[in-house]
């Protein structure tokens, strides 16, 4: 099959990669593996903690210059609205959002309605409600964040006949499933009521509001009366899934084609050019360009041995450390920053020498350390826009 | 092929729960484990024995979701449809057999189809059919043809052997005995592009309600019956092209890993109609002739579950929009709630509707003329459920020629 551009990957990056091109007018396949790392997001995007100008040198941040960067990051809050995700914050004034430990972290761009840190210390006094056999949320610790705050928190939890349903088989109580079942209307008039008799003004549930409907958080707020606010709950994240969707739903509506549930097994590579991939479907596809967005470690784009870290389809160059672990358990472990080398253009290097079709974006890229830095999400955006702009300015 | 890393499959999979997420069946029943549980977890104590097996697998629909939605490419489907025939006791009864016997009923339906269609169509009878064989009375039953469609090819041999070029034709019970249309569709598009079309010496049901249905050994005998055929074809350099996804999928891939019989030397042998005509398409020098006059209509592609598995959605797209004519959506992938056999069953009914209902919906929204689908039995569900004509996407082609 032909393309103009072949995004390998399926997550946040290449979602992003392959709308841009799609609205670009480019003719785009997106060949996904499973679903991806999405469904462990928090609901924030993460863009960086602290300067961008005292990164090192082959950050993948690095080769965009300042305003740009700032262009960029307005552009994917924008393909974000495009997509119907409604977020707060803003590019020029970070926040910081909650996780399901109770840590902070710093974002530039929240889902609406969940609670980041700087809005808790408006609040006097919350109800954080939990959900009983519910076990991917932890009230306690972010209590325990609120009360640090000095705001006033009362613990409480509630269930319904569904979710005592769910609990004969408790390993598969899980975000989603409750979602589902926030999802009918009975349920959430149930649990509006429920709100309503709590003593506070404001109410803190875990982010488990609308999985196929996208109203139950207003719906909740206007029956019960009480400002609600969510916080991340362990995986499988309903606002990722949600996220995922929402983006899928807008790259087809441009013309774009995903392929799903296709691992690329080979690419073929003739002077410096990638002429096609092939799948474990037996779809053989060529095109212009292609993109890497295969992810990291985790998303299977990155693989490890004892020798090396190499990256998975092409066997293109990759950034390697001989030190890659830190003893000290929460140092920035230098195995993160490995990843694929690129050149200033996001072009892809084969023995030092640059592939000229083939780009990278996302988690595969090595050089940044999302967890030390607090740039998982934004690397991800950002290297999406900035290749798609060279692909299409071809 | 997919990766892998243990002799064990099951041993892949990381817990991320992706798998449940997609189940259609566990996002409208809290009662099914979903398949994370229902595969991968329980397998390892199936291992220590058959006393670990629990019925509740029988609420799986074999709709491969999981098995899509998986990143660690494990074959949770494959593991729970295997759980089932290796260790499930449940005896399979006349309804089990007559829905699954799909050559035998057809074969005689065909003959008196005007009575069948009338008699089936009557609310008492589908009341009495509930009552005697725990179908539910409200599902709505495919239309049997008068006469097969290997009986109208019968007479077009000669026609279709003039052709330089063939190919052997796996039709699948619902274009012999229920939608000979469509496989007539399928000559025109072919005989357009230069190809003769010709059926495989012999061929039985793919065997896919047998296996869902209990009746493993008999599924085993026609899939022989079936290989040999297919064999003898690719012995002549006969490509064999098949238009329903889910009879592809059968022969391709449940042949080897649900019946435990090897197809390796035929496998790349076997493709599908979209698949095929799409290839010739664009890597060929053939070219069709589109009529500049034929009615603009708007078209909601549906990915059948089966057909999502094989990964091979994309050239249906990539066909349909082809078509000057042709203003495809794609609606977004989802389980349609039938799967095969099962929507028809009296205890699956709710089930089967609760999952078609987001589907149902879309299509309302998408204000498309037609429904195009690979899938027969996804196209009943529609059918039945929405005001919409569902049409396979090669019948599309075939009336959008000159």
């Amino acid at each position: 099959m032909r393309y103009d551009t072949v995004i390998i990957g399926g997550g946040l990056s290449a979602l992003v990669c392959g709308i841009e091109l799609a609205r670009g007018g480019k003719k785009v396949a997106l060949v996904a593996k499973g679903h991806s790392t999405l469904h462990f997001w928090s609901g924030s995007f993460s863009l960086l903690n602290g300067d961008k100008s005292s990164l090192a040198e082959d950050h993948p941040y690095s080769k965009v210059d300042d305003a740009q960067f700032l262009e960029d990051a307005y552009t994917a809050i924008e393909i974000l609205s495009v997509a119907g995700i409604s977020t707060v914050g803003s590019v020029d004034e970070s926040h910081r959002y909650i996780t399901p430990t109770g840590g902070a972290k710093s974002c530039f761009a929240t889902i609406e309605g969940m609670l980041t840190l700087e809005e808790a210390k408006t609040f006097k006094s919350v109800t954080l409600l939990g959900i009983e056999g519910f076990l991917d949320f932890y009230p306690d610790f972010i209590a325990q964040t609120l009360k640090d705050l000095g705001v006033e928190t009362t613990l409480d939890h509630f269930s319904l006949p569904e979710t005592v349903i769910r609990r004969a088989n408790p390993t598969e109580m899980r975000s989603v499933a409750v979602a589902r079942a926030l999802d009918k209307e009975e349920n959430i008039r149930a649990l509006a009521s429920i709100i309503s008799r709590c003593t506070t003004e404001t109410v803190i549930l875990p982010a488990v509001l609308g999985f196929e409907r996208s109203d139950v958080w207003e719906r909740l707020e206007t029956l019960s009366g009480k400002i609600i606010r969510t916080v991340a709950t362990m995986p499988p994240s309903v606002e990722g899934i949600k996220t995922e969707r929402a983006l899928r739903r807008v790259f087809t509506n441009f013309g774009g084609t995903i392929l799903s549930g296709h691992t690329v097994e080979c690419g073929n590579i003739v002077d410096n050019c990638v002429q096609s991939i092939t799948t474990s479907k037996c779809v053989t596809l060529t095109a212009d360009n292609f993109v890497l967005a295969t992810g990291s470690f985790i998303g299977g784009g990155l693989t490890s041995d004892r020798d090396c870290v190499g990256e998975s389809i092409f066997g293109v160059d990759t950034l390697q450390n001989t030190e890659r672990v830190s003893r000290e358990l929460f140092e920035q472990q230098p195995f993160m920053g490995l990843g694929v080398v690129t050149d200033n253009d996001f072009r892809t290097l084969l023995s030092g020498e640059v592939v000229d079709n083939l780009y990278a974006c996302g988690a595969v890229l090595g050089g940044f350390n999302p967890v030390k830095e607090g740039s998982g999400a934004g690397v991800s955006m950002i290297t999406a826009i900035e290749v798609a702009k060279r692909i299409l300015n071809r | 092929m997919e990766k892998q890393y243990s002799q064990n499959n099951f041993e892949q999979c990381t817990k991320c729960t992706v798998c449940t997420v997609y189940c259609p069946v566990a996002a409208v029943n809290p009662l099914y484990a979903g398949p994370k549980q229902a595969g991968p977890d329980s397998e390892r104590l199936r291992m220590k024995g058959a006393e670990y097996y629990d019925q509740n697998l029988s609420l799986c629909l074999n709709c491969k979701r999981c098995e899509v939605a998986c990143p660690s490419d494990v074959r949770i489907g494959d593991i729970i449809q295997s759980a089932r025939i290796k260790y499930s006791t449940k005896k399979p009864g006349l309804r089990e057999f007559t829905l699954a016997n799909t050559d035998l009923v057809g074969s005689v339906a065909t003959l008196v189809s005007p009575v069948v269609n009338a008699t089936l169509g009557l609310k008492p009878v589908r009341h009495i059919v509930e009552g005697v064989m725990n179908i539910d009375h409200r599902r709505i039953f495919p239309k049997y043809a008068f006469g097969t469609f290997e009986g109208r090819m019968k007479k077009r041999r000669k026609e279709q052997a003039a052709f330089s070029k063939q190919v052997a034709y796996f039709h699948g019970c619902y274009v012999n005995y229920n939608n000979p249309p469509l496989g007539e569709a399928f000559v025109k598009v072919l005989n357009a592009l230069g190809y003769g079309v010709q059926l495989l010496d012999k061929e039985k049901c793919c065997g896919v309600a047998l296996i869902s249905n209990g009746f493993v050994n008999q599924a085993k005998k026609q899939a022989q019956v079936n290989l040999k055929s297919i064999r003898e074809a690719q012995n002549k350099g006969l490509k064999v092209v098949a238009t329903s996804s889910t009879c592809t999928f059968t022969l391709r891939d449940e042949y080897k890993h649900l019946l435990e019989i090897e197809n390796d030397d035929v496998r790349d042998n076997i493709d599908l109609a979209v698949r095929f005509i799409y290839n010739l398409l664009t890597d060929g020098d053939v070219k069709l002739n589109f009529n500049p006059d034929a009615p603009r209509i708007k078209v909601a592609y549906h990915s059948a579950c089966h057909m999502e598995r094989m990964g091979w959605t994309c050239y249906s797209i990539e066909l349909l929009k082809l078509i000057p004519s042709v203003e495809l959506v794609c609606l977004e992938s989802q389980c349609c709630g039938i799967a095969g056999t099962y929507g028809f069953k009296k205890e699956n009914y709710e089930t089967s509707q609760a999952i078609g209902d987001k589907l149902f919906k879309a299509i309302e929204e998408s204000g498309c003329d037609y429904v195009s689908t690979d899938c027969e039995t996804c196209k009943w569900q529609i059918e039945m459920s929405t005001t919409k004509k569902v049409l396979h996407p090669i019948e599309i082609l075939a009336n959008s020629l000159s």
